[in-house]
């Protein structure tokens, strides 16, 4: 009965030591704070794979522009034959270079690259317009690269140029 | 209601929660919570540093991979401002659609002056592409050391009128695991046109 003689706080929850509750919220803290910080590490990582697909598709975009000069340069006659407004593919196979409407499938298995022809068309003034008269000696070249980046977004790199028949 | 100084405090119904000692009712920290807390500690510092150190490998690696393709760029940029300027590929020193391959140049750049034309050549040696000019100077390493390159091919396409040459150059990181990287292929193409005035 010493109890009834000695007084107490009225206190109904002493807390003291580490609870399971306060354990379970510190554990879960230090988890939520660890998956932030690598998901920002793994963002950075990604974006660092971004640029150098980037950079890579630029190449790859380049030499189709290239591709589309020799086959210029080769034979303009050939070269204007080509289909406008249609999908072409630089193609370097048994010793030619050519423009192909087949696909012969990924560059590097990751780009798709495409070069389109386009009409051009010349004002009274001879500058390039949407319509006019149509420019036997020009055609609109657009070379576009397309992937998928890490993210899974689509992205693209593009180069246009007007070529002329320089014979 | 409020507790009379003079009564004893609540007798706790639960001492126990799922097998694990409540704290509310025990003074100090008892074994069992140390143990639990240290299991915990443990597990997720270790996932944590795993992920961690995963993270590093991996983030080396890509910018490993990034140097390497920034690298290759340059080197295939370097070499196709060459083949630009160039009058002519010099066949006859050149090898082509080999792994390992040589291009050589006839150019009137930095010609010497008693000469119409300078030599250039690209070779790949000892995983390193340099650039050889016959003006008695050393060679000149493209690649870095940090990077291994294992193919250099050159490809020639010629027709009536044109000539180009095809420049293909596979290369990997040098000094990091080639668990965590591999081989970039680049490649360009650069039509021949000769200056002609």
């Amino acid at each position: 009965m010493s109890s009834l003689l000695t007084p107490h706080p009225p206190i109904l929850t002493p807390r003291r030591g580490i609870g399971v509750v306060e354990l379970v919220v510190a554990v879960g803290i230090i988890t939520t704070v660890a998956v932030g910080v690598l998901a920002v590490g793994r963002f950075a990582i990604l974006a660092q794979r971004v640029a150098a697909l980037d950079r890579r598709a630029v190449l790859v975009a380049a030499e189709g522009m290239a591709t589309a000069r020799f086959v210029r340069d080769a034979n303009w006659a050939a070269f204007a034959a080509l289909p406008v407004d249609t999908p072409l593919y630089p193609t370097f196979a048994g010793g030619a270079v050519s423009l192909s409407i087949v696909d012969p499938g990924d560059v590097d298995g990751v780009f798709i690259r495409v070069v389109t022809l386009s009409n051009v068309y010349r004002d009274g003034s001879g500058n390039i317009t949407p319509t006019g008269t149509l420019d036997a000696d020009a055609r609109g070249t657009d070379v576009t690269v397309t992937w998928t980046d890490p993210f899974g977004g689509n992205r693209s790199s593009d180069i246009d140029a007007y070529l002329m028949n320089l014979n | 209601m409020p507790y009379s100084i003079f009564q004893t405090r609540p007798v706790p119904s639960r001492r126990f929660w799922f097998g694990v000692p409540d704290s509310r009712f025990h003074k100090g920290v008892t074994l069992i919570e140390t143990v639990i807390y240290i299991t915990l500690f443990t597990l997720v510092f270790s996932a944590a540093t795993g992920f961690l150190i995963n993270i590093l490998h991996v983030a080396i690696a890509v910018r490993a991979d990034q140097a390497l393709v920034a690298n290759i760029a340059l080197a295939l940029k370097t070499m196709e401002l060459e083949v630009r300027h160039a009058d002519a590929v010099y066949t006859s020193t050149s090898v082509f659609d080999n792994d390992g391959g040589q291009l050589s140049l006839r150019t009137p750049r930095s010609a010497p002056t008693d000469h119409e034309a300078a030599y250039v050549d690209f070779y790949l040696d000892n995983g390193v592409v340099y650039e050889r000019r016959d003006d008695g100077s050393s060679p000149l390493a493209l690649t870095s050391g940090d990077i291994d390159v294992s193919v250099f091919r050159i490809e020639r396409y010629t027709s009536s009128s044109a000539e180009g040459v095809r420049l293909i150059v596979t290369a990997e990181p040098a000094n990091v695991s080639t668990v965590l990287t591999e081989p970039r292929t680049l490649r360009t193409f650069v039509v021949i046109r000769p200056f002609t005035p």
